[in-house]
C-alpha cells in the first residue's frame, strides 16, 4: 500500500491521461469489428435506401404478394406446429432415455442445421419424388404427390426447422434438475405425467423460443423448398421464393417483399431478446433466484 | 392423510455405485421415527434413493407395509410411482409453476382423486400447517420456512405408507428451522407409518427419532436410542455427533436452574423461562483441585464410566450433573482416573448454548 503511493506521486500528473489511453481498445480491433458491423449494415442501408416507399402498400398489396404471403403463413405455421409435435418428445428421448444409437440419431437430427438447404431439398425429393419407392406409394394408394405440392412446402419446411426446436429443447430438459421429476414419480405421478405436468410447464420459456426459431427458419426457406416443391406461384411460391422471382421482374416488389421479411426477422429478435442479450436486471434476478434456492 | 397402519419398513439394502459400498439393514416400525446420521457420503441420501424407490437395489430386499416392493431375487420392484413413499427435500423441490394448492394436491390429482375433491384436502392441510392464507400463491412467493411446510403438507397427502425427509431443517435458517422442527415433532407424532429422518444436527435427531442409526462408509454402525448412543457410543464419529449433552432447566437472565436444583451461568441472558441447555462433551474440563481460572461454572462431581475411544476418552459424571465429557486419553492418564474418582468439573458461560424449550 505504501509502495504503491509513493511510486505514484511523481507521475500523478501523467497518470490521468496514460490511464485513459490504458482504458482504449486497441485499434486493431476497432478496426476489424467496425468492418463486421458494416458488412451487416451496409446490404440493410442499401436495401432501405433503394425501398420504393411511396408505392410500398401498394406493392404489398399486390395479388401475387399477398398470395405469397398466404402460402408463406400456411406453410411456415404447420411447419412449427409439426415440429413442435414430434420434435419435444424426441427431444425428450435424446434427453432423458438411453438407447443404443442415441448420439448417432442427435447428430443426424442437427444435421439440417448446417446442411445446405439445396441438399436437403435434394434428399426429399429423391424420397419423396414420383419415382422413388415411397413417393410411387403414395401416389398409387392415396393419390397424394408431395413434390410441387403446398404440402411438400410443408415438408421442406419441417426438415429445416425441426433441428432448432429440438436442439433448443433438449438442451432445456438437459439443464434440467432431474430431482423435480423423482420428486414428481414418489407422489405417483407416471413418466408421461411427469412430462406433461412438470417438465413441460418448466422448460416452457424454451420451449417458446425454440417454437419461434422453428418458425422463423421456416418462414425464410428457399433452398430446400425451391428444390423439392418448385416455384409455383399460388402452390408453392412462399414470400422468399416470390423475391426470388420479381427481381427479375418488378424489382421494387422484390424489395418491398424483403422489407417485410426484415420487419418480420426484427420481431423474432424482439421476442427472443431476453434469452440471446439477457438486460442487467433479467441476470442479476437469475442469480438472486439460484441463491434463494 | 388417510393411512391405515400396515406394518412397517424392513430393508436389507446392497448396492454399489461409485466408491460406495451400501450394505445397511433398517427396521422401522408404523409410528416410528429413524434417525438416520452419517457424515457426507455415507450413504444418507443413497438409502432414500432405495427406499424411495427412484433406484433398485442391487440385492437384498425391501419389505414396507407388508408388502415385498424390492426384491431382485424374485424379480419384485415396485416403481417409485407406484411404491407410495412421502418425501421431503432438503431445497423442497416444490413446482414454482404452481400454486402452493396444486402442489399438495398433485399427488392426490396422480392417484386419482378428483380436482375439487383434491384441492378441498390440499387447502385443509395447508391450513393444519398454517399456510391456510397461502393456498393461492406460487411457490416462488413463499419463504423458506413456508416452502418447507409445502413440501411437508406434499407428501404427507396422499397418505404415503413410508414418510422420508432428507435434510428438512438444514437449508433455514436458526429460527425458521425452530419453527419447522416442531411443525415436523406434530405431524411426526400423528403419521401412522414408519418415518425416516437424515439429519447431520444431533438436535434434531434427538427431537424428532424415537431411535438413531449411524451410518459410515455405507454401514450401519450403531443403531439405539439418543440415549444408548449418547452413552455408549460406538464409534468416535458417533461419539462426536451424538455427545452434545442437553440439559433442560428454567431460565432467569444468564443463571439457569436444572431440574436437579443446580445452577448454571450462560452468557446469553435474554431468556427467561423453561430452556434446553447444550453442552459439547469436550467443552468441559476437568481438574483435580478446585480450578482458578476463569470459568463461571466449576463444581465437583465422580466419575461414573470410563470408555476409552482411541485418541480420546468419553467420561461421564455423576451427580450433581449428568455430563458426558470427552478429554484426551493422554489427560485421562494424567488424571489418573477411575470410576469413583472424584473432580472438579468447569465450564465456561460462552461453551453453554441456550434455547426456549
Amino acid at each position: 500500500m505504501n509502495d504503491e503511493h509513493a511510486d505514484r506521486r511523481p507521475t500523478r500528473r501523467a497518470s490521468s491521461r496514460s490511464r485513459r489511453a490504458a482504458n482504449r481498445p486497441p485499434a486493431v480491433l476497432i478496426v476489424l469489428g467496425s468492418l463486421g458491423a458494416l458488412i451487416v449494415l451496409v446490404p440493410l442501408v442499401g436495401l432501405l435506401g433503394r425501398a420504393p416507399w411511396g408505392s410500398l402498400l401498394e406493392r404489398l398489396g399486390d395479388d401475387a404478394v399477398l398470395e405469397a404471403l398466404r402460402i408463406s403463413l400456411i406453410t411456415s405455421v404447420a411447419a412449427a406446429a409439426i415440429a413442435t409435435v414430434v420434435g419435444v418428445p424426441l427431444a425428450w428421448l435424446l434427453a432423458r432415455t438411453q438407447f443404443p444409437g442415441r448420439r448417432l440419431l442427435r447428430a443426424v437430427v442437427t444435421l439440417p442445421m448446417v446442411l445446405p438447404p439445396v441438399v436437403g431439398g435434394a434428399a426429399l425429393l429423391f424420397a419423396f419424388g414420383r419415382r422413388s419407392p415411397v413417393g410411387e406409394f403414395l401416389d398409387e394408394q392415396f393419390g397424394i404427390v408431395l413434390p410441387f405440392s403446398t404440402t411438400g412446402v410443408i415438408i421442406a419446411n419441417t426438415f429445416v426447422a425441426l433441428p432448432f426446436l429440438v436442439v433448443t429443447v433438449e438442451g432445456a430438459i438437459a439443464a434440467l434438475d432431474g430431482r423435480h421429476e423423482s420428486a414428481a414419480a414418489t407422489l405417483g405421478a407416471s413418466r408421461l405425467t411427469v412430462f406433461r405436468r412438470v417438465v413441460l410447464p418448466m422448460i416452457r420459456p424454451s420451449l417458446v423460443a425454440g417454437i419461434v426459431l422453428a418458425w422463423a427458419r421456416a418462414f425464410g426457406e428457399f433452398g430446400a423448398t425451391i428444390t423439392f416443391a418448385g416455384n409455383l406461384p399460388g402452390r408453392t411460391q412462399t414470400l422468399p421464393l416470390a423475391v426470388f422471382a420479381e427481381l427479375d421482374g418488378e424489382r421494387d416488389t422484390a424489395i418491398a417483399i424483403s422489407l417485410l421479411m426484415v420487419a418480420v426477422s426484427i420481431g423474432v429478435l424482439v421476442t427472443l431478446r431476453e434469452r440471446w442479450w439477457p438486460t442487467g436486471a433479467t441476470r442479476e434476478g437469475a442469480g438472486r433466484t439460484e441463491v434463494d434456492r | 392423510m388417510s393411512t391405515t397402519v400396515r406394518g412397517g419398513l424392513v430393508a436389507e439394502l446392497e448396492f454399489q455405485r461409485g466408491d460406495l459400498e451400501l450394505d445397511a439393514t433398517l427396521r422401522v416400525e408404523p409410528g416410528e421415527v429413524l434417525a438416520l446420521v452419517g457424515p457426507n457420503g455415507a450413504g444418507k441420501s443413497t438409502i432414500l434413493e432405495l427406499l424411495a424407490g427412484l433406484t433398485p437395489v442391487d440385492a437384498g430386499s425391501i419389505r414396507l407395509a407388508e408388502t415385498l416392493v424390492d426384491d431382485p431375487g424374485s424379480g419384485v420392484f415396485i416403481t417409485a410411482e407406484q411404491r407410495r413413499t412421502g418425501v421431503v427435500f432438503q431445497d423442497h423441490l416444490l413446482f414454482d409453476h404452481l400454486s402452493a394448492a396444486d402442489n399438495v394436491a398433485f399427488g392426490l390429482r396422480c392417484r386419482g382423486v378428483r380436482r375439487t375433491e383434491a384441492r378441498r384436502r390440499a387447502s385443509e392441510l395447508l391450513t393444519a400447517l398454517g399456510l391456510g392464507a397461502y393456498s393461492d400463491r406460487k411457490t416462488s412467493e413463499l419463504s423458506g420456512g413456508q416452502a418447507q411446510r409445502v413440501a411437508l403438507a406434499r407428501a404427507l397427502a396422499p397418505g404415503p405408507d413410508l414418510l422420508l425427509l432428507d435434510e428438512p431443517l438444514s437449508a433455514l435458517d436458526v429460527e425458521t428451522r425452530r419453527d419447522i422442527r416442531r411443525t415436523l415433532v406434530e405431524q411426526l407424532a400423528v403419521f401412522p407409518g414408519p418415518a425416516i429422518v437424515v439429519t447431520h444436527d444431533p438436535t434434531d435427531a434427538m427431537v424428532l427419532a424415537d431411535r438413531v442409526a449411524v451410518i459410515e462408509h455405507g454401514r450401519i454402525t450403531q443403531v439405539g436410542t439418543v440415549d444408548e448412543v449418547r452413552t455408549h457410543p460406538a464409534t468416535p464419529y458417533a461419539a462426536s455427533l451424538v455427545g452434545t449433552n442437553l440439559l433442560d432447566g428454567i431460565a432467569d437472565g444468564t443463571t439457569v436452574e436444572l431440574a436437579s436444583g443446580h445452577h448454571l451461568t450462560v452468557a446469553d441472558g435474554s431468556h427467561l423461562g423453561p430452556v434446553r441447555l447444550a453442552i459439547r462433551p469436550e467443552a468441559v474440563s476437568l481438574h483435580p483441585d478446585r480450578p482458578s481460572g476463569s470459568q463461571r461454572n466449576v463444581w465437583s462431581t465422580t466419575i461414573e464410566v470410563i470408555e476409552p475411544m482411541g485418541d480420546t476418552t468419553r467420561l461421564t459424571l455423576g451427580e450433581p450433573i449428568h455430563l458426558a465429557v470427552d478429554i484426551t486419553a493422554a489427560a485421562a492418564d494424567a488424571l489418573k482416573l477411575a470410576p469413583g474418582s472424584e473432580v472438579w468439573a468447569a465450564v465456561k458461560a460462552t461453551e453453554v448454548s441456550i434455547q426456549p424449550a
